[in-house]
């Protein structure tokens, strides 16, 4: 299940006091999942005892975030069958190895964001993913094409 | 603790699949399992033309009114001929042990020779 | 080294600092575990050596009033070619799982009746691919990302999502239906028939049951290529392969349409051919008669009990066929040649340890859509399939 900014919202105090740095609760929410800030930098969830129970809350929705590459990328291998769909669809696969994963072999450069390995999948340079860094897109092609669904991304 | 489940049988629609799936269990579809009151992990018995007793898993691409049973001995065991890909069953949850090979390869000896 | 786990045969597997790279789960659990539940000779359940379980074997053989063998879509052209010598000398049968897999697909190939295409065409020139009752994620996991709907291919540069139009027919939503998304369409259907009928229809130029099957058509109209894919759901779906070639050539006097069988292990295909270039059929082959017969399948000739002994090369048939056939299989005298433990080694007469086609032994296998391949072991095996079946032939 993606992570939406609007559950973590919900869940934050909702004042807009700023002691976090953001303007608004809503743009922490956003960082947050960027993992731009960390939940403690929330001082009233902290502080006051009547966001307690919210705070638990956050703390077990935002669990995954630390299971996750950068890129908010969560692979669960048990159930990827390591039929490579997400290597081939790949933007970045298809431009830096056209040869190779572009055609629908394994890929052939020395550092290609995903690999099969032992017939799972496994994520070897995220920073080529087009999810990387500042000017980021947020693309699914992998996610889209994985049938059992063992590629998620916190965000959309 | 006491299931109601227990005591019923469900008729389900069982499709045998070549499938990389795990060879010694059932994988009824989420929606199924949860009509029937049978979690992933339970054994159940699978009585066709003759029983077995698997282990359950849950999987979305089973078929919505029952699930799928690898190609399997003991996939082989519930069918004839003529119900090879897909067949009827009866589903009930029970205590007992998962299905050996072994105990089919001794249901075959038994007739042997 | 060539995958042999399935009939893709995908090139390139390799194994680095001890991870196998590029295989998919069954390549790995077929490359990685080759070494474990291992067939020891044994007869009668007492174990021996190599030697005295051909021995026995050859024995067992020349006592048998009607023998057949078994098998061999695991083993190497070459060892299917001497095989089918054993057969010619018994005059006895010859079988394999094509009979009740999808060895009516590739005879319609052989034969020509139906045009066909190569996955490398697929890859580079397809545009329409037609999933029919194969759930290729599971029995055939990189057919799609290697060879068909995902890949760029020299005049399909663009991408699955420009450059594919992809169909999924299937009983249930399988694991690819959920693939077809975009550009794309999956029809469940209760009755094959019918959307056979609906092609055929849709191609004179009539209103089909299935109205979809128009846009296909039309989509198929855009390509100098397109393709359907059938796999076992099709095979039990229709029964009888006549109409679906009916079909087939009915679509093409419309619009471009090849055919390719989707399933099987890894040489399935290869035993087709090589008994179709022998004796002119795919399967089911009696030497006594000289002729192919349904009551010449191995399923068949055990359940009238046809047969007295079987030698069973590469192949499980206790643990994949029915029961009932399995209790009779028992009835008769089996010799198992297999490189791992099968169930049916468990019951068999005499056993004969193999070596891994692919993996400990080379040769050549024939991919799903015809292409020879030749094999990169790992190991050279002393005793693999060929060398026990020609101590065989030389026995006899």
């Amino acid at each position: 299940m993606p992570l939406t900014p609007m559950e973590i919202y919900k869940l934050l105090p909702k004042t807009n006091c700023k002691k976090c740095g953001e303007q608004t609760c809503m743009s922490f929410a956003f960082k947050l999942i960027n993992r731009e800030k960390k939940l403690e930098d929330c001082k009233p969830l902290f502080e006051e005892k009547k966001y307690e129970i919210q705070l638990k809350k956050l703390q077990e929705m935002l669990k995954p975030l630390e299971k996750a590459t950068e890129t908010g990328l969560i692979v669960n291998e048990a159930l990827c069958n390591g039929c490579g769909n997400c290597i081939v669809v790949c933007p970045v696969h298809v431009e830096k190895d056209p040869r190779g994963a572009g055609v629908g072999k394994g890929p052939t450069i020395a550092d290609p964001i995903y690999r099969i390995e032992n017939g799972k999948l496994i994520v070897l340079n995220m920073h080529a993913c087009r999810r990387y860094g500042k000017s980021r897109i947020l693309c699914v092609v992998c996610r889209e094409n994985c049938p059992t669904d063992a590629i998620s991304f916190l965000e959309g | 603790m006491l299931r109601l489940t227990k005591f019923m049988k469900f008729e389900a629609e069982i499709v045998v699949a070549r499938d990389s799936f795990d060879s010694s269990a059932i994988y009824l579809h989420p929606e199924f399992a949860k009509k029937c009151g049978i979690k992933e992990g339970d054994v159940v018995s699978v009585e066709a033309k003759r029983a077995v007793k698997l282990k359950v898993k849950l999987s979305n691409s089973a078929p919505e009114n029952g699930g799928i049973i690898p190609n399997s001995i003991f996939a082989s065991f519930l069918t004839d001929f003529e119900n090879f890909k897909r067949f009827k069953a009866r589903i009930e949850v029970t205590d007992e042990k998962e299905s050996t090979i072994e105990e089919i390869i001794e249901a075959l000896k038994s007739n042997e020779k | 080294m060539i995958c042999t786990a399935c009939s893709c045969l995908c090139d390139d597997v390799f194994i680095e600092d001890g991870k196998v790279l590029n295989a998919c789960k069954r390549g790995f659990e077929h490359i990685s575990k080759f070494k474990e539940n291992r067939a020891i000779p044994r007869v009668r359940g007492g174990t021996v050596d190599v030697d005295k379980a051909i021995d026995e074997a050859l024995e067992l053989l020349k006592s048998s009033k009607k023998p057949a063998i078994y098998g061999l879509d695991t083993s190497t052209v070459e060892a299917q070619r001497l095989a089918i010598k054993i057969a010619r000398k018994l005059g006895c049968f010859i079988d394999d799982n094509s009979s009740f897999c999808l060895g009516d697909f590739v005879e319609m190939i052989l034969r020509k009746e139906v045009p066909t295409t190569t996955l490398d065409d697929v890859r580079d020139y397809a545009y329409v691919i037609i999933y029919w009752g194969a759930n290729v994620y599971q029995s055939l996991p990189r057919h799609m990302s290697k060879y068909t709907y995902y890949p760029r291919g020299a005049k399909r540069n663009r991408g699955y999502d420009e450059d594919r139009y992809l169909v999924v027919v299937d009983v249930r939503k399988s694991d690819i239906a959920k693939l077809a998304k975009k550009n794309a369409k999956f029809i469940k259907v209760e009755r094959d028939l019918e959307l056979v009928e609906s092609f055929i229809m849709a191609a004179e130029g009539k209103a089909p049951k299935h109205i979809e099957v128009v846009e296909i058509l039309r989509e198929m109209k855009k390509s100098e290529l397109n393709v359907l894919f059938g796999g076992l759901g099709l095979k039990y779906g229709l029964g009888d392969t006549k109409i679906l070639a009916e079909m087939i050539n009915k679509v093409n006097s419309y619009a471009p349409l090849a055919f390719l069988p989707a399933g099987f292990h890894s040489n399935m295909r290869g035993f087709n051919e090589t008994l179709f270039e022998d004796v002119g059929f795919v399967n089911k082959f009696s030497f006594a008669e000289n002729r192919s017969d349904q009551r010449f399948a191995f399923t068949e000739l055990l359940k009238e009990e046809a047969i007295d002994c079987a030698v069973i090369v590469g192949t499980d048939p206790v643990a994949s066929l029915p029961f009932d056939i399995s209790r009779k299989l028992a009835k008769i005298k089996t010799i198992v040649i297999d490189p791992k433990d099968t169930v049916t080694a468990k019951l068999a007469d005499v056993v004969i340890p193999s070596a891994y086609s692919g993996i400990e032994s080379g040769g050549t296998m024939v991919r799903s859509d015809g292409v020879r391949v030749k094999l990169e072991p790992l190991e050279k095996a002393e005793i693999d399939d060929v060398y026990i079946l020609k101590r065989i032939l030389e026995g006899l």
